[in-house]
């Protein structure tokens, strides 16, 4: 064996070693191994199309669209919502149902996405994985990257479709209330797949033998030989959690309850809700007579956030703790929108387009210290002078935006920087990093806003 | 003086080339080290072909093409297919496959899928209206139907399972590996049926039948 080989070799054992290691923690997890680790959950309600926050946390006063600025189909002046940490925002009526979470969660404002792109996919693409095109989505690093907590099987459950360019995403898989019963009585009539036998052995041999080349087939085959290794506990894991009592014409409920099973059943520990357009509706308003309907969709948004918070809130993790006490949520949508489709437009007769400068995200649940108010926008007034930064991403003053923020006393600045730098800025970024050191992932998975870059600062004044 | 002036610039391009040289020549050889000793870990790995293609191989290897082979009868619920690996229209109209690359979820159905159809070729042995296989394949099961009889346990007759099943989809060590295992392992005394189903299943859940 000449000295290339024996370097090949050994980067190749190291690999399997390392890929050994990994599997350590994660064969053989029990329900009780479960449950006696400290509960640390996830889950993302994400409304996909951009919702209009001008509707919920981030409204305008009827000055602004009485002067043309901005298009308000609720006809209704918005409420003053003020923050525990002092920073105030306007908040429509719809949000009503959620007055009685207020101190449950908190309002993240004025938050950056893509700043250079304004395309779904780019922006759902940045929300995900930090890039436009490609990366690797956060959901799973919640489960593979957190050091304090043990991996589970399935690194998410997900309701809803969504298309992601993330190259990790294999591991989270699509599994409604339906689907879920179905897989369980299927296991239920089946032999138990735990258990080893000959054949099982031969099989597994076989898929060992081909996951030992270092081309695509064998990474495939390598991930097969895993995935079958782990197919046994999960199938023990999926067979003890209860079936559910929910209808299943409630899908939201439905799901939610097939998630909560799964996080106590030691199955996954992430869920990724996306409402779909039977349950809410067009978000993405580009049309009059969509935008026009903003404030039924909306409202019907609102109440799927205030159902899943009062399922989880009811339902009992153990005697002291509800889901709720244990999981932390993020509600969110790629983008926000503009305040009417173009310069010209009538307010009365408009729709609007997409505006990644400015859009509100919800943070409850675990760890998170509610009633706040995070971040804030510009443009609140018709003849409010704007920064030249803004002027430069928004020539035609359709758009608000984030106003930059102060990292350490997490509070908006009233400033109007001369020049964009996204990095003075609220952005997805420093939310991500914040999940991930509330789930203490490995930090060279943290996010930078700019390449090669220091990275998004965490909102430590979110967590308690 | 020209003379000098010429010598000095030649001198100078042969030094600069020269140090040009020390540092590019070890700078480019620590490059190609780099990549002779790297093991490959940019490839896309290999998915699932997914539920459809899978459907279709085993339609046109072993089942009669009336009635139609439907894979999604022994997964038992519309709800698990898109688990298996399906196509995935977005809402711009871009198509993506999805659910291909193997995890437990997906394994474990696949499994339990292919189970399914292993056990019902197995079952023709008692039953060979049970299910509906091509006749040239039929009179292969008949044959099987006879292990563990010596005449079956021909190394000929297990090649024309494996090719039935596997065509050439695998190489050579993978159908020797499964002979030897039927053959001197365990299922060398065991009952046609449970044989036959095993048989099956080992070629339905190589990574060769079930991944691109």
């Amino acid at each position: 064996m000449n000295a290339n080989e024996s370097r090949r070799q050994f980067l190749k054992l190291g690999t399997q070693g390392l890929g050994l290691m990994a599997l350590g923690p994660v064969l053989g997890i029990s329900q009780a191994e479960a449950e006696s680790e400290a509960p640390r959950f996830f889950l993302q309600i994400f409304f996909e199309g951009g919702m209009d926050a001008s509707y919920l946390f981030d409204s305008r006063p009827l000055e602004m669209t009485k002067n043309g600025k901005i298009q308000n189909y609720l006809g209704a002046e918005p409420n003053v919502w003020e923050g525990k940490n002092g920073t105030v925002t306007l908040a429509s009526s719809l949000i009503q149902p959620l007055e009685t979470f207020r101190n449950d969660f908190s309002v993240l404002n004025g938050v950056l996405m893509a700043p250079t792109s304004i395309g779904h996919p780019q922006n759902i693409n940045y929300l995900f994985t930090g890039s436009t095109f490609g990366g690797d989505s956060f959901i799973p690093y919640l489960n593979t990257q957190a050091r304090a907590l043990v991996s589970r099987p399935i690194d998410a459950l997900q309701a809803g479709s969504l298309q992601l360019e993330g190259s990790n995403l294999g591991n989270v898989v699509p599994l409604n209330q339906a689907s879920f019963q179905s897989l369980q009585q299927k296991l239920r009539t089946a032999p138990p797949l735990a258990e080893i036998s000959p054949l099982t052995t031969f099989v597994r041999q076989r898929m060992s033998i081909l996951a030992q080349g270092e081309g695509s087939f064998s990474i495939g085959a390598q991930n097969m030989s895993r995935a079958h290794q782990l197919s046994g506990d999960l199938s023990e894991l999926l067979l003890k959690i209860p079936a559910s009592g929910v209808e299943v014409q409630d899908s939201v409920l439905g799901f939610v309850s097939v998630a909560l099973g799964c996080f106590k059943g030691g199955v996954t520990r992430s869920a990724l809700l996306i409402p779909d357009f039977q349950q809410v509706g067009a978000l993405d308003a580009h049309d009059t007579a969509t935008a026009k309907a903003q404030p039924v969709t909306l409202q019907k948004a609102v109440n799927v956030i205030a159902k899943v918070f009062k399922a989880l809130k009811e339902t009992p993790y153990d005697q002291t703790r509800s889901f709720f006490d244990v999981t932390t949520i993020l509600v969110s949508t790629e983008f926000g929108r503009t305040m009417k489709a173009t310069k010209s437009s009538s307010v009365d007769e408009t729709g609007t387009n997409h505006n990644p400068l400015a859009t509100t995200l919800l943070v409850a649940g675990q760890g998170i210290r509610g009633g706040q108010v995070i971040g804030a926008t510009d443009f609140q007034k018709s003849d409010e002078v704007l920064s030249k930064a803004h002027q430069s991403l928004d020539l035609d003053f359709l758009s608000t935006m984030g106003k930059p923020f102060d990292f350490a006393t997490m509070k908006p600045l009233d400033l109007k920087p001369e020049v964009f730098d996204p990095t003075h800025y609220l952005t997805i970024d420093s939310v991500v990093n914040s999940l991930y050191s509330h789930f203490s992932v490995d930090e060279r998975k943290m996010r930078s806003v700019v390449r090669n870059g220091p990275k998004a600062p965490i909102l430590k004044g979110l967590f308690v | 003086m020209s003379k000098m002036k010429n010598d000095r610039a030649k001198l100078r391009k042969t030094s600069l080339s020269f140090a040009v040289g020390s540092v590019f020549r070890p700078l480019l050889g620590v490059v190609c080290w780099i990549f002779l000793t790297q093991s490959v870990a940019y490839a896309n790995p290999s998915e699932f072909k997914g539920f459809f293609a899978v459907e279709s191989m085993l339609q046109e290897k072993i089942f009669a093409s009336t009635p139609k082979f439907r894979l999604l009868s022994y997964i038992g619920s519309n709800d698990l297919l898109s688990l298996l690996g399906t196509y995935n229209v977005g809402p711009g109209g871009h198509s993506q496959f999805q659910n291909g690359t193997p995890n437990p979820t997906n394994m474990l159905l696949w499994h339990l899928t292919m189970s399914g159809v292993a056990e019902d070729i197995s079952r023709t042995c008692f039953d060979p209206n049970r299910s509906s296989v091509k006749p040239e394949f039929s009179e292969l099961l008949k044959s099987l139907c006879q292990w563990p009889k010596p005449q079956v346990k021909d190394p000929a007759v297990l090649l024309d399972f494996w090719f039935f099943l596997m065509g050439y989809e695998s190489d050579e060590q993978e159908f020797e590996a499964w002979r030897d295992f039927f053959l001197q392992g365990p299922y060398s005394e065991s009952s046609a049926q449970e044989t036959i189903s095993a048989m099956a299943l080992s070629v339905f859940l190589n990574p060769y039948f079930l991944l691109k």
